[in-house]
């Protein structure tokens, strides 16, 4: 039927053609793969006349005698325009428009591209996104776009990652960005209630992403309203193309390696050396000493770190599919990854399918449905807070414990009377019997109509429903330590959170008098919120092999709940340019939602930006070293709504019972004034190309205020509770940021260099009545950034008697930590972050090394504190950095006090000694690719085969004496999950 | 083509709009909770939030662990191993601050749950059942009263010392957010007994106990109360009030102690925390402190000097138990009919305790006579001879009451606060063993640090609070 109705439009067309005094033919070819392009529209310029090709390509135009330029369009291909003069046979070979791809900039809403761009927007592409193997896309934003901090505050695979944009702007409520995937605002977060960590975010296969892009100035972020204020990540999943159907199928493996960076431990040996010496230097005896710590501990000894780490492994496979015509395009993907951490008895794995389709109508009116359904499977390391943690149990078990009994060769449950592990626990018994597990059934349904009721006049409507069902299991088995007191355990947890999103759509845009263009854009939108829940809780297992709450002898709680929420958005947008040279643009959004009281229901955000394209002034004109100069700036408002759904009513809990009656009791305290914290920023961009763009640069510097901000405040506990949610409070954050983007060699061999470089001071402006807020060794207070240490100065060792000093207020030092006075010593935040990214390519191999930078934090290493006890964790193992250089005799300036059984005067107390610089530069990856060249893949009939190998996390340059420098924002790490250094090899094939 | 076009986009738009615009879509009521006037509004929800009252005093911080246990650690009873899970030290040691946890847990727990009284105190309830609404109502007010008993003898000075002038604990009677001053100790006693009489008169008569309060257990708790105040008539209306309480319960005799132990709701109990079989809180149960390690944290152990005032035979040595040469509580290991260890209802005023201050106030009162055949009587119970005035002159009663009183409540966190109320101080003989932490062998009678600080994050917020002496401010 369509090769009929093509071949009728031919023949119009070449009906019409004769009409013409001469013709011209060609075919038209795809420069990658070498074969006809079908439906390519050919124009002869400055007239009506135009043909699109046929099915292999070719063509044949009319055109007039002296000749003229042909133009040659088609979608996703650069245009190309080529002068006829006396030729009659003219063959095109079009390639893929990169420029425009990457150009488009989607700004939430609407799309620009980065010439009109008056915001301040950072775009990460897809090709960065896919070929890194990991399970969550917030992991490969880590230093590719400048403003965005993205850190792992653990290693367990399918954990939760940590994105701050442009500083913590926030004190209680939420700080992460808002998610919008294709348009629609999505759930995020970690909603799991029983596992450690989990983000729903990793439910999205990166591989399905074709850009993202982060906004973080006001003229992006106000059009999100009260959501907008900690910036707002668009993701934009593949579509297909027109042109022939493409398929690709990809395999990833991969080996990963634990890093624990210079956490060395000791071996059995130096621990009892070690130990003999804490109980000399404490004045025992020979005797009693061979008594605890006799040689014949060294029978029977463990490394336990060794026994708590493994090699991961990764591997990723996907099939994808796309495609299509003038009338229906196509994207499909299936995938299927598995991780298995570093970590013994960690492991996520993910099945995700997805189809994007789009199809017109006719000419006016097209549809378009995004179906994405994706499965999680995540195994979590059971957390330090339980025994059977293999973290806290690897550091802590002593070596001189041997892990099985000798004589049967059974595990220790850690439970016998003589087990020397002061956890009580053999984690090695234990991790396997007491699994905490997490699924994730995630689906997320796009349904977009869309009528075109003028040429430049588009309404749509989009229905999306995101429905995200958790379940969660933890047990504990009877015969460990977690699960004797009960006899074992069973927690059950089942919850399911829906999102609905209604969004109606009016956008268009006119030219005036050809120099006036104007762009607007109307939108209501509706989104509604629920979560449900129900979990049960048994104890009393006759055996650990009953998994069912069924076999527990006594069910403990059931519990459930249901909350919800909503949000009435009104926005407008309205854009101006004149002459491609000056830009303009306003946005205005009226928010309401059901979280905020009654009082204080709806508020309005706004925001102005313009921009200036100097470029375009003739003054600049034939400067080779200014090839784009732009200035931008923007200011307006936007809002933080992440609190809790109802938190602005005075309320009554009924989750009590009394002697199993029913009971109620007050859950939170009214403040029907509650309402959103409220972000100003201002922004002023430059963004400056050179040598024909092969330098381009972009510099943003911004000021945001938070104000409003909503504040636990701690209240008088004789009104019946110890805080009160309050608006109030003002926090700043304010900084630069600079990207670098250049071609050092270009032609066969090309050169690429990106590097970007940000700058955020943050500093607390205001707090209630200006009262501190403590929060452990950190401190809030007005003047200082939000995450400032407040610690006792460790003052050394004294070389008289080997005891611990501290700082006092007066500047003395002392052995008495109640006298070592707490003071500001420091800022976990970094003064400076960033990345920088080369690529080298040569014929169809290509390098790129890609390197992360931290500079200037100051981060606490809580897990040193523990271990590096100076006698009193005797009994435990120990750093094997403390078996030398601690002090021995009257004289010794050394930095370690003398090891004593119990301790030595409280030295391992909270103190400088145990904060260190954070710094670090890291090799964060490495890939090196090769596509097989287009000669041997048409000899076995493939469009192309592509293999690559990578690396992550390859190097690290520290001074940190922990795991691993980059942690979550506390900037304080105790025992968490570290982050692996992974092998990855992986082949695409193309159909 | 047009037409469909526009028809068909009219339809999908107005079908979107039919589903998801309600009423007013952004008025959301939660669905696990309800404002307090809503919650509060008819008898089912007073009998809710009355049940949520009780609940009050079985968080951790209060009845539900920590306020016995940490009464008990600051006694001569017990001592806390060196092999411990470092919990209660502080008290054990005398080391409180205003930094300590267990301090502002109580203080928090305590005045959470008079909010949750206060509520119903203040609540209009529309019922035709009055004798329903004012049972509740009365019940509320014994919560109120007992709560502000136990903080003001924890926070504040005993009565006697200062006469009621001194500083005690804010006295609160309606849900507000402010900064309230200390109320004298003898505002809070007089604001104590008036709860405790509107308490009485609201309740019915036969109201059942004993794991909610009722008319009698009003009365006996009103018998501690002016046992502990101790002016004016005080110890005569304790004596009558625990003479007519007493004779109202039964005993539980020497050989059943065990069983009584192992179980609830007794019918010599007069008032009782229950904790039913799904309230465990594992390793937080109020037992686990004490079981030997087998099972429990075993942290706190019997003192030797508590083991050597029973006579041989004395049927409360079966509540104590031995592994490896050390001694171990008994009493609260848990009901064997759940088999949850250490989940016990708390036993918080039981019918010894009325024979005690019937035979205590009589004593003080020079009442010798009737002091020594209450105490003779109580002492049937437990299998010992009665007491002559060749066994024990009258000058020395005072004394045996006071020493079968630590016998009768070993571990049941009366022991510091009878001696400090007398006036006496503490001494601990089991001391410096080595089986104990490190900790002060003897606390005088004047010691500011018998009594805990003021929480630091109430100092914090409430300009109009005074630390106590000897605290840091």
């Amino acid at each position: 039927m369509k090769k009929i109705l093509l071949t009728c439009f031919m023949l119009v067309f070449v009906l019409h053609a004769w009409a013409q005094d001469r013709t011209v033919s060609g075919t038209v070819l795809d420069a990658e793969t070498g074969e006809g392009l079908p439906g390519v529209n050919v124009l002869l310029k400055g007239t009506g006349t135009g043909i699109t090709t046929d099915l292999d390509g070719n063509y044949k135009i009319s055109v007039p005698s002296d000749g003229g330029t042909l133009v040659f369009t088609f979608i996703g291909m650069a245009k190309q325009e080529v002068k006829i003069g006396a030729r009659s046979v003219i063959d095109v070979r079009m390639d893929p428009d990169i420029a425009q791809l990457s150009e488009v900039v989607v700004t939430g809403y609407s799309a620009t591209s980065q010439k009109k761009l008056v915001s301040s927007v950072s775009t990460v592409n897809g090709d960065k996104i896919n070929e890194v193997p990991m399970p969550d896309i917030n992991q490969i934003i880590q230093g590719r776009a400048p403003g965005v901090y993205s850190t792992a505050p653990s290693g367990q695979p399918g954990a939760a990652q940590t994105i701050r944009i442009r500083g913590n702007g926030s004190i209680t409520a939420g700080r992460g960005p808002l998610y919008v995937i294709d348009g629609v605002i999505m759930a995020s977060g970690d909603f799991s209630t029983t596992a450690q960590t989990n983000d729903v975010m990793s439910n999205i296969n990166p591989n399905d992403i074709e850009s993202m892009s982060i906004l973080k100035d006001a003229a992006a972020t106000s059009l999100y309203g009260s959501r907008g204020a900690n910036g707002v990540v668009l993701i934009n999943t593949k579509q297909g193309k027109v042109g022939k159907s493409k398929i690709t199928v990809s395999a990833q493996y991969g080996v990963s390696q634990p890093q624990i960076g210079n956490f060395d431990m000791m071996s059995a040996q130096q621990n009892l050396e070690y130990e003999r010496q804490i109980l000399r230097n404490s004045g025992f005896s020979d005797a009693v000493i061979d008594a605890n710590r006799g040689p014949e501990l060294l029978d029977n000894t463990t490394d336990w770190v060794d026994a708590a780490f493994r090699t991961g492994e990764t591997s990723n496979y996907e099939i994808q599919a796309s495609g299509g015509t003038e009338d229906t395009r196509f994207f499909i993907s299936g995938s299927a990854f598995n991780q298995a951490g570093t970590l013994i008895e960690s492991n996520f794995s993910r099945y995700s399918l997805r189809s994007n389709l789009d199809h017109k109508l006719n000419d006016k009116l097209d549809v378009q449905l995004n179906l994405n359904v994706s499965y999680t499977n995540q195994l979590n390391a059971v957390a330090g807070n339980r025994f059977a943690s293999p973290l806290l149990g690897a550091f802590s078990t002593t070596p001189l414990q041997g892990a099985r009994d000798p004589e049967t060769g059974e595990l220790f449950t850690g439970l016998e009377p003589g087990w020397l592990g002061f956890t009580g626990d053999n984690f090695l018994y234990s991790a396997p019997l007491n699994p905490v597990v997490n699924n994730n059934l995630r689906g997320i349904t796009k349904f977009a109509l869309n009528y075109n009721i003028l040429d430049n006049l588009r309404l749509s409507q989009v229905l999306n429903a995101d429905l995200v069902n958790i379940r969660e299991g933890a047990f504990q088995d009877p015969t460990t330590n977690d699960g004797v007191a009960n006899s074992g355990e069973i927690t059950e947890d089942f919850n399911q959170n829906l999102l609905l999103t209604s969004q109606t759509k009016l956008s268009g845009d006119w030219t005036i008098a050809g120099k006036h263009n104007i762009g607007g854009l109307a939108v209501f939108e509706y989104q509604k919120g629920e979560r449900e829940s129900f979990n049960a809780y048994g104890i009393g297992l006759a055996s650990g092999k009953l998994k069912t709450l069924n076999s527990t002898a006594t069910p403990q709680g059931v519990g459930g709940f249901y909350t919800e929420y909503s949000f009435l958005s009104y926005i407008g947008q309205l854009n101006y340019d004149y002459d491609n040279k000056y830009f303009f643009t306003a946005s205005i959004r009226r928010d309401g939602s059901s979280r905020f009281g009654a009082d204080n229901r709806y508020a309005n955000f706004w925001s102005v930006g313009g921009s200036y394209r100097i470029i375009e002034e003739d003054f600049l004109d034939g400067l080779s070293f200014i090839s784009d100069l732009k200035l931008r700036g923007s200011y307006g408002t936007s809002g933080n709504a992440d609190i809790d759904n109802f938190g602005s009513l005075g309320l009554y809990g009924f989750g009590v019972a009394y002697n199993a009656l029913p009971g109620s009791s007050p859950s939170q305290i009214a403040n029907p004034e509650l309402t959103w914290e409220e972000s100003v920023s201002a922004n002023i961009g430059l963004d400056y190309g050179m040598f024909n763009d092969r330098v381009m640069v972009l510099f943003d510097v911004y000021d945001k205020r938070s104000q409003n901000l909503l504040l636990d405040v701690p209240i008088s506990r004789t009104s019946g509770f110890s805080s009160a949610l309050r608006n109030v409070g003002e926090v700043q954050n304010r900084g630069f940021e600079i990207a670098i983007n250049t071609i050092n060699v270009e032609g066969e061999f090309t050169w690429t260099t990106n590097f970007n470089i940000s700058r955020n001071e943050n500093k607390v402006l205001a707090l209630n009545d200006g009262e501190d807020i403590l929060n452990g060794n950190q401190i809030i207070r007005e003047g200082l950034p939000v995450r400032s240490w407040n610690l006792p100065r460790w003052a050394g060792v004294n070389p008289a008697n080997g005891a611990p000093l501290w700082l006092t207020e007066d500047g003395g030092v002392t052995s008495n930590y109640a006298l070592a006075n707490r003071t500001i010593v420091g800022d976990a935040q970094p003064t400076f972050f960033g990345g920088i990214d080369n690529t080298f390519s040569y014929k169809g191999i290509t390098l790129s090394a890609f390197f992360n930078f931290v500079a200037g934090n100051d981060v606490y290493n809580s897990s040193r504190r523990f271990i590096e006890s100076d006698g009193q964790r005797y009994g435990w193992n120990h750093l094997a950095s403390v078996g030398s250089g601690y002090w021995e005799q009257p004289g010794d300036v050394v930095d370690l006090p003398q090891p004593i059984l119990g301790g030595n005067l409280n030295s391992n107390a909270n103190s400088t000694r145990f904060l260190e610089n954070g710094s670090f530069l890291r090799l964060r990856n490495v890939t090196l690719s090769y596509n097989l060249p287009k000669r041997w893949m048409e000899t076995i009939g493939l469009q192309g085969i592509r293999v690559y190998g990578q690396g992550q996390n390859l190097l690290t340059f520290t001074d940190y004496s922990g795991f691993d420098p980059e942690m979550g924002e506390s900037g304080d790490e105790f025992f968490r999950y570290p982050v692996g250094r992974v092998v990855t090899g992986g082949i695409e094939i193309n159909f | 083509m047009k037409l469909f076009n526009i028809k068909l986009f009219a339809l999908i738009v107005g079908t979107v709009f039919l589903l998801s615009c309600e009423e007013d879509p952004l008025e959301l009521q939660p669905a696990q909770s309800l404002s307090t006037e809503e919650a509060i509004s008819d008898l089912e929800g007073l009998q809710a939030a009355l049940n949520g009252a009780y609940d009050g005093l079985q968080l951790l911080s209060y009845y539900g662990r920590n306020f016995p246990v940490m009464w008990e650690a600051h006694g001569d009873n017990v001592y806390i191993s060196t092999r411990n899970s470092n919990r209660f030290l502080n008290n054990y040691q005398y080391q409180n601050n205003s930094f300590s946890g267990d301090v502002s847990g109580l203080w928090a727990d305590g005045y959470s749950t008079i909010l949750r009284a206060n509520n119903i105190i203040n609540a209009e309830i529309e019922s035709t059942d009055q004798a329903a609404v004012n049972q509740a109502v009365g019940e509320a007010y014994a919560i109120r009263a007992l709560v502000h008993f136990d903080l003001v003898r924890s926070y504040a000075l005993p009565y006697s010392e200062g006469g009621g002038s001194q500083p005690g604990v804010p006295y609160i009677t309606e849900a507000f957010i402010g900064e309230p001053a200390r109320d004298a100790v003898s505002v809070v006693y007089e604001n104590i007994i008036a709860d405790l009489t509107q308490a009485k008169s609201l309740m019915t008569d036969g109201s059942v106990g004993p794991v909610r309060f009722t008319g009698s257990a009003v009365d006996a708790l009103l018998a501690r109360v002016y046992l502990y105040r101790a002016t004016g008539d005080d110890l005569a209306t304790a004596y009558s009030l625990a003479n007519s309480v007493r004779a109202q319960y039964g005993m539980a005799a020497g050989a059943d102690l065990v069983d009584f132990w192992d179980s609830s709701e007794n019918d010599s109990e007069i008032f009782t925390l229950k904790f039913v079989g799904n309230e465990s809180r594992g390793a937080n149960n109020f037992g686990y402190i004490y079981i030997d390690q087998s099972i429990g944290y075993g942290d706190i152990r019997v003192s030797s000097d508590i083991i050597n005032l029973y006579e041989a035979g004395d049927p409360r040595l079966d509540l104590i138990y031995e592994v490896g040469g050390e001694f171990y509580v008994g009493k609260f290991l848990g009901e064997s009919a759940s088999g949850i260890p250490g989940l016990v209802s708390p036993k918080i005023i039981r019918n010894s305790e009325m024979y005690m201050i019937a035979a205590e106030a009589a004593a003080r009162r020079d009442d010798f006579a009737n002091a020594r055949t209450i105490l003779n009587e109580f002492r049937a119970f437990r299998g010992l001879a009665a007491l002559t005035t060749t066994d024990v002159p009258n000058n020395g009663l005072l004394d045996e009451i006071m020493e079968e009183r630590r016998r009768e409540f070993a571990f049941e966190g009366h022991r510091s606060f009878d001696l400090f109320r007398l006036g006496r101080g503490l001494t601990r003989n089991q001391c410096g063993t080595g089986l104990e932490i490190t900790a002060p062998c003897s606390i005088s009678s004047g010691s500011p640090l018998r009594i805990f600080p003021i929480p630091q994050n109430e100092l914090d917020v409430n300009e109009n609070m005074v630390q106590n002496a000897g605290y840091a401010e």
